[in-house]
């Protein structure tokens, strides 16, 4: 027992971290890391040795490394070396060129940011440093707006009570400002300089981790000890917000930072085609040494039938043993390695460099596509990976941020109901709305708020008209609150808690109720010029449980209670005599629910002075209790607020960004899966989810809000007999095996359309008794398909190893699957979860710091360029500036890029085998020799010069249908999905159609050459004669598949069928003598050959032979078996469809009955300030308090100036 | 035109260590040493490369064979003009003083004579450039390929003017090359040609059966294009 707590004792100081504040010196003997950050991978020196090892790493290139090894030696090189040495090296340098570029860019940026400055206070002095050379210990000065440095432990703030307010979005996303608090301790030495010079003390924490919330540490100062917390400091990546300045002391820096800490190191992402190209690669591999395993075999054989008595024209060499069969066998086995040799075309060593080649022309098809070039922040589409482009077009599931992602992160207050009267929808003369509000002029408000516009001029006449339910909402809107004032240069501006408060007590100013200012125990408004001040008594603060809050006021005598908060809750406590009202507003409410906006219910009531004492005095009572402290307060605030007057409801737009509602159901009917991963509240998930018709009211939704395993198992099966219950009573479907996975595909409907898998019996019922009975009509509602919304708290639970099985049965399930209140890491877990078990194709968005750990695991990740800072861009693979872009980046560049690459490589390994099967059977003629049928030359040019150049322009121009085809049918996408272009199966029909294609050529050119089975042809010619058709097949070839002829098409198909011929001869001619003293050993070939009349003949027949199948195959596919593709290819051409759809127009519809619309309401804010507010730590922002600030505003240059302020005003 | 054409069957010109087995560089005219690629027969014993060096060349096909006419008259034959131009031109050249090199370096084992005894009455066709040489140089493609021997001198006499009379021919053989060890085949050829080379039936009826199908596809695709309603 002694011998294990002395163990402890000894390990206790590794566990921690100590700091000396103020003292480098003692600071540099410990190995913290400085504050400089690195994300490039090579620097001048390592470059080329680990370049190449990485590129060496890669199958091919180790192969064909091998390959060259093998064509270093003679007695078995079927072909001379550089066939191989040229290829390689040019790929090679161009990856490495590639690389080097990249991580040149990954060099800048980090020295960008390295070299940031940042205020130090050092030896009396504040001298501006950079970044990289901070060091821990260091004690730093941030001025307002300034990014957090590191993460650092807050002395002493400009603001009251050692606060100040942060913005943490690019570590959570979250925008609204977080306070942050100095310990009281230190707090008093301000910002004097020398005090702050000598600071001296040790801090013990924790050693660096990523735990964002978690901080604990002591502070050793002053002969005591002080306890951190969370609370006392500021992470690397936070920003400061309305804080003069805040001194602090640097605990982790650079790569120990909680926010580097949290950022995993990017994983070099490779798409499915590349890891299924590995695979096919080794399969052909494997198929190679079987061939040449056969041709051991064979030509041992051969060796010992034939060859042994053929020595007296051909003698073995030295080496090769005299004894019959062991000479045979030996002679066999060496011609194993001359046929991986001869036959290693069929791994062609273009594909990678070449399939990267067409992927980069293709990201800048992306990068320069205007349609996603977002003008207002003049931001462009980025590729930032270009390796991935074909699995945008493969995308299975999407996982979505929120803020900032679908939604632009602003409140606007749009329409509201007062008294039962309706405001903000605007109607033309003939009595119908207006729904496109822009080409209305917006009323002229209060110019402080310029953003706002309101175009029902009925709510202003209203207000003129001192119309008093009117004047009471404004002035609840500008009472209740919790919002904080800010003057800058004048002009007042708001801090709220939440975005919702925010647009509220702006709205009420552009109605001229403004609220001015407050202090503990007043408010004061301005309402139309007029100055009133309202004794503040209570704020009822709100929390997620009362989902309401209230403030209780005074004027004139006069005590009010002002309430706002969700409709559910309002109701309750209304008095009697409102239910007419209640009715009324509850019609209004469903208008805004519809609409998609934010309610919320507004309602007040006044207060008898006797009645208020009492209650107070009780209040008092409860808030000094020492047990239940919480409960008996709550208690306390149910009690006054009751019998409540309703004066209205409010409906706030959570402006979404543009055209994601569009986006998103054309994502969906593409078959996409979408989840939407946000730190939000589920209240606010559910009103987005509905706003941007991610869920609507014909689905069945189900929300998981439980927060023990226990409670969360029970749900999830809840929730699946649910499902089966409604899969049965809607769907025509077997009895549903309750054992089994549930999987929609396997119960045969199909997702898109559940119309028509209903019941066949209750489809023709539709029409009939309407009255019948209800069970019919439940059935007859429109069903889009189930959705989940579940809480962060329940996911842990649901991620947990026991139920996440369950959770994803359930959740693919489903159409919609929105997770609220979750983590960084929780994002990241369930994007892993959907890669692990369904092994499908993911793709996240998002905009913040924290949503990178969820874009580096996807498969693709793409960044938002937004306001929350360039952490998610810079770990993205695209990225733009809109959501909505997303829609064009998957459904037109991703579809065609998968189409593009499917073709490309369904046609390369078509082409290479048309090309090295006829060695294969060419060797049969030539005893199994390895001989090769083609000019050396030819072959290291076929696979870059002869074949190339058409293959690339369709990869790089092909296109079934145009853009808007490609929008507008979001099912097109689905091929790619289900890897319809690109799988064995069609790999292998190319194979096989090489393979076939070879055997045509080879035995149709040797019969047309031979005359009764004797040839007069030279092996030269021979070759040459089979390479010529060859190479013009394989072109046309490539000409059937492409589907968009351009002029650069036409241009690389017939100029290099062209320059193949210029090239040979050229090559062939007896110029080069001239010029090399030596001959090509082709020598006068090529005119031999192409003077030849027969070799016209061969071609045309071949050509005919080989290319008319494939031509009836396309003809036939197209006319009896077309595929959605196909169709719409057609549909493009003739534009049958939009005939069909005219006739379809003028159809009578049959009606479904529509389920009643759901309300959504919702009070998404955090718990508030009330608190703070009343117990007066966080006051009203006067005019500076701080003494120097101003100079620090300017700007900091002067630096020495201000330094000197300091300490005179100290 | 008559053209007569040795024919080998079962013989492997195209076998990968039989092609490689020369050096193009010596061909040429060059006295550099020669490739090892000639090996086994680079050198002889003495140490001085073969003239000319190579498996192909050691193993020439060297029957001489003549027709004679009726019993009595040979039938005149041109050994010139049954090589590629080309060859002749440009790819075959001898060594400047190609007598004494000839002399002083040693021909292919096989060779009875040197390269500069292959046609002593025309130094043109003598040593490398001798079209019997570099008609066999041109490795045939497969294993059984006929190479063109000589051609009928038409104006030596006026038998042969217009090509080969109707009579009996008999073709004396000087059985110089063996080939019954690997059971290989010869054979002797007389043929004719027209702008398509020689004789070959597979062609004509290729395009026949490939025309034949050609229309029965123009026609079902005619009916079905036409009858293609969406």
């Amino acid at each position: 027992m002694k011998n294990f707590s002395f163990l402890k004792k000894k390990t206790i100081p590794e566990e921690t971290r100590k700091i000396q504040i103020n003292d480098r010196e003692a600071n540099a003997l410990k190995t913290f890391p400085k504050n400089e950050v690195s994300t490039s991978k090579y620097n001048f020196v390592t470059f080329l040795p680990k370049n190449l090892f990485e590129q060496f790493h890669r199958l091919a290139n180790a192969y064909f490394l091998f390959l060259l090894c093998l064509q270093l030696i003679p007695q078995i090189s079927s072909l001379p070396p550089y066939t191989t040495i040229v290829p390689l090296c040019f790929v090679l340098t161009l990856t490495a060129i590639k690389d080097a570029i990249d991580d040149l860019g990954r060099h800048r940026s980090d020295k960008h940011v390295n070299n940031r400055q940042t205020q130090v206070i050092d030896e009396n002095d504040i001298i501006f440093r950079k970044w990289k050379d901070i060091q821990v210990g260091d004690m730093i000065q941030l001025v307002n707006d300034e990014f957090v440095t590191a993460d650092i432990l807050i002395i002493s703030t400009s603001e009251q009570n050692g606060l100040c307010y942060i913005e943490t979005a690019e570590l959570d996303g979250e925008t609204n400002l977080k306070v942050r608090q100095s310990l009281e301790e230190t707090q008093s030495i301000g910002d004097d300089i020398d005090d702050l010079t000598n600071f001296r003390g040790e801090i013990e924490c924790d050693l660096p981790n990523n735990n964002l919330n978690k901080f604990q540490g002591n502070l050793k100062w002053n002969n005591q000890t002080l306890p951190l917390k969370n609370d006392n400091i500021l992470l690397r990546g936070t920003r400061l917000r309305n804080t003069q300045w805040v001194v602090g002391i640097v605990l982790y820096a650079g790569s120990d930072t909680k926010l580097m800490k949290n950022t995993n190191k990017p994983s070099f992402k490779r798409s499915h085609m590349d890891k299924l190209l590995d695979k096919i690669i080794i399969g052909i591999l494997i198929f190679l040494l079987f061939l040449c395993l056969t041709m051991t075999i064979c030509c041992s054989i051969w060796e010992y039938e034939i060859g042994s008595s053929f020595v007296i024209y051909l003698p073995h060499e030295s080496y090769i043993s005299s004894n019959h069969l062991r000479g045979s066998i030996q002679i066999g086995f060496l011609v194993f390695l001359s046929y991986v040799i001869t036959l290693s075309t069929v791994v062609p060593i273009s594909l990678y460099v070449s399939i990267e080649f067409v992927r980069l022309l293709q990201s800048k098809w992306i990068d320069w596509d205007i349609e996603m070039f977002y003008e207002k922040n003049n931001v462009s589409a980025h590729v930032r990976t270009t390796t991935l482009n074909e699995e945008l077009g493969q995308i299975q599931y999407v996982f979505s941020d929120k803020t900032g992602t679908l939604t632009q992160n602003i409140m606007t207050f749009k329409k509201c109901s007062i008294a039962g009267q309706l405001f903000g929808y605007v109607y033309d003369s003939n009595g119908t709305e207006i729904e496109d509000l822009n080409k209305l002029e917006a009323v002229e408000m209060n110019g402080d708020e310029e953003n706002f516009l309101w175009f029902d001029k009925s709510l202003i006449k209203e207000i003129e008209n001192h119309n008093e339910n009117v004047e009471r909402f404004f002035i609840l809107l500008s009472l209740c609150h919790t919002v904080m004032i800010e003057e800058k240069n004048g002009q007042i501006s708001y801090q709220a808690q939440s975005p919702d408060e925010y647009a509220l007590v702006s709205a009420a100013r552009a109605f001229y109720f403004t609220f001015q200012n407050r202090t503990q125990t007043t408010i004061t408004i301005d309402i139309k010029g007029k100055q009133f001040t309202y004794n503040l008594l209570n704020i009822l603060d709100f929390n997620n449980e009362r989902q309401r809050m209230s403030v209780i006021v005074e004027k004139d005598g006069q005590i009010y209670l002002f309430c706002k908060g969700g409709d559910t809750k309002i109701k309750e406590r209304l008095a009697s005599n409102q239910i007419e009202l209640l009715k009324q507003t509850d019609e209004h409410l469903n208008n805004f629910a519809n609409d998609s906006l934010r309610t919320l219910c507004l309602a007040w009531k006044s207060i008898e002075k006797s009645q208020y004492d009492q209650w107070a005095a009780k209040l008092n009572v409860a808030n000094t209790s020492m047990e239940n402290r919480d409960e008996k307060v709550c208690e306390m605030y149910e009690e006054i607020e009751k019998d409540l007057l309703l004066i209205g409801a409010t409906g706030i737009e959570d402006k979404l960004q543009d055209g994601v509602p569009q986006c998103l159901q054309r994502l969906t009917q593409a078959g996409i899966k979408i989840w939407v991963l946000t730190g939000d509240k589920i209240e606010t998930a559910y009103n987005i989810g509905l706003s941007c018709r991610l869920l609507t009211n014909e689905m069945e939704i189900q929300m998981i809000e439980e927060t023990t395993e226990e409670e969360v198992e029970a749900k999830l099966s809840q929730i699946r007999n649910l499902i089966i219950e409604k899969i049965e009573t809607l769907f025509d479907v077997q009895p549903i095996d309750k054992t089994q996975r549930l999987n929609w595909k396997q119960l045969g409907i199909d997702t898109k359309n559940f119309d028509l898998f209903r019941k066949k019996s209750l489809q023709a019922s539709i029409q009939s008794d309407l009255e019948d009975s209800f069970n019919q009509s439940t059935i007859n509602e429109f069903f889009e398909g189930f959705a989940i919304l579940i809480t962060g708290q329940a996911l842990i639970h649901a991620l947990s190893d026991r139920l996440n099985m369950k959770f994803l049965e359930i959740a693919t399930m489903c159409k919609a699957l929105i997770c609220c209140r979750v983590t960084p890491m929780q994002k990241a877990q369930v994007v892993e979860l959907v890669i692990k078990h369904e092994k499908q194709t993911t793709l996240a968005i998002g905009d913040g710091a924290n949503d990178v750990s969820m874009i580096q695991k996807a498969h693709i990740g793409i960044g938002i360029s937004g306001q929350e800072g360039q952490q998610a861009v810079l770990a993205s693979d695209f990225s733009f500036g809109q959501f909505r872009y997303l829609e064009r980046l998957l459904l037109i560049h991703g579809r065609l890029s998968y189409l593009r690459v499917s073709k490309f490589l369904r046609y390369f390994f078509y082409k290479n085998f048309a090309f090295t099967f006829c060695h294969f059977w060419f060797s049969f003629f030539c005893g199994f020799s390895a001989q090769t049928v083609y000019d050396p030359m030819y072959g290291a040019l076929y696979n870059s010069l002869f074949s190339t150049f058409p293959i690339l322009f369709l990869s790089i121009f092909d296109r079934d249908v145009n853009d808007n085809y490609s929008l507008n049918k979001p099912y097109l996408y689905i091929p790619g999905q289900k890897d319809e272009f690109f799988n064995k199966k069609l790999l292998i029909k190319s194979i096989l159609h090489g393979i076939l294609s070879s055997l045509f050529i080879f035995f149709i050119t040797y019969l047309s050459i031979s005359n009764g089975k004797m040839i007069e042809m030279d092996l030269q010619s021979f070759g040459f004669l089979i390479g010529t058709i060859i190479v013009i097949i394989v072109n046309l070839q490539n000409a059937l598949q492409i589907w968009y002829w351009t002029i650069y098409y036409h241009l690389a198909l017939w100029l290099t069928i062209l320059i193949y011929f210029l090239f040979h001869l050229t090559l062939y001619s007896t110029y080069l003598m001239k010029f090399f003293r030596t001959n090509y050993t082709y020598v006068g070939v090529a005119k031999q050959i192409l003077f030849d009349p027969k070799f016209y003949l061969i071609l045309i027949l071949i050509c005919v032979v080989l290319l008319l199948p494939v031509f009836i195959q396309e003809f036939y596919r197209m006319r009896f078996i077309p595929d959605e593709t196909n169709k719409a290819r057609y549909n493009q051409k003739y534009r049958y469809e939009e005939k069909a759809r005219f006739i379809e127009h003028i159809r009578p519809k049959k009606h479904l009955r529509k389920r009643l619309p759901r309300s959504s309401y919702a009070f998404a804010q955090q718990e508030g300030w009330g608190k703070l507010i009343t117990s007066g730590i966080m006051q009203t922002k006067k005019k500076p308090q701080t003494r120097a600030s101003h100079d620090l505003n300017i700007h900091q240059r002067k630096s020495r100036i201000y330094s000197s302020n300091l300490t005179g005003t100290l | 035109k008559v053209y007569f054409y040795y024919g080998l069957v079962n013989y492997y010109q195209n076998h990968r260590r039989y092609v490689k087995s020369r050096d193009d560089n010596q061909l040429l005219g060059k006295t550099d040493a020669v490739s090892k690629d000639c090996q086994p027969f680079q050198k002889s014993v003495n140490g001085s490369d073969y003239t000319p060096c190579g498996a192909i060349a050691n193993s020439k096909f060297n029957d001489s064979l003549t027709l004679v006419f009726n019993g009595s008259q040979t039938v005149p034959l041109l050994n010139t003009g049954i090589a590629w131009t080309t060859d002749k031109d440009v790819k075959f050249k001898n060594p400047n003083n190609a007598s004494t090199y000839f002399q002083n370096n040693p021909p292919p084992p096989n060779w009875k004579y040197t390269a500069w005894d292959l046609d002593k009455n025309n130094s043109d066709n003598n040593g490398y450039k001798n079209e019997d040489f570099i008609v066999w140089m041109r490795t045939a493609a497969m294993p059984a390929f006929r190479k063109l021997y000589r051609r009928l001198n038409t104006n030596s006499s006026q038998t042969f003017q217009g090509g080969l009379p109707q009579g009996n021919y008999t073709l004396k053989v000087q059985y110089n090359y063996p080939v019954i060890n690997f059971s290989g085949r010869k054979q002797f050829i007389i043929s004719t040609t027209s702008w398509m080379g020689g004789k070959n039936p597979f062609l004509g009826w290729a395009y026949i059966v490939v025309g034949i199908v050609c229309m029965i596809a123009f026609v079902v695709f005619f009916i079905l294009h036409k009858t293609w309603k969406l």
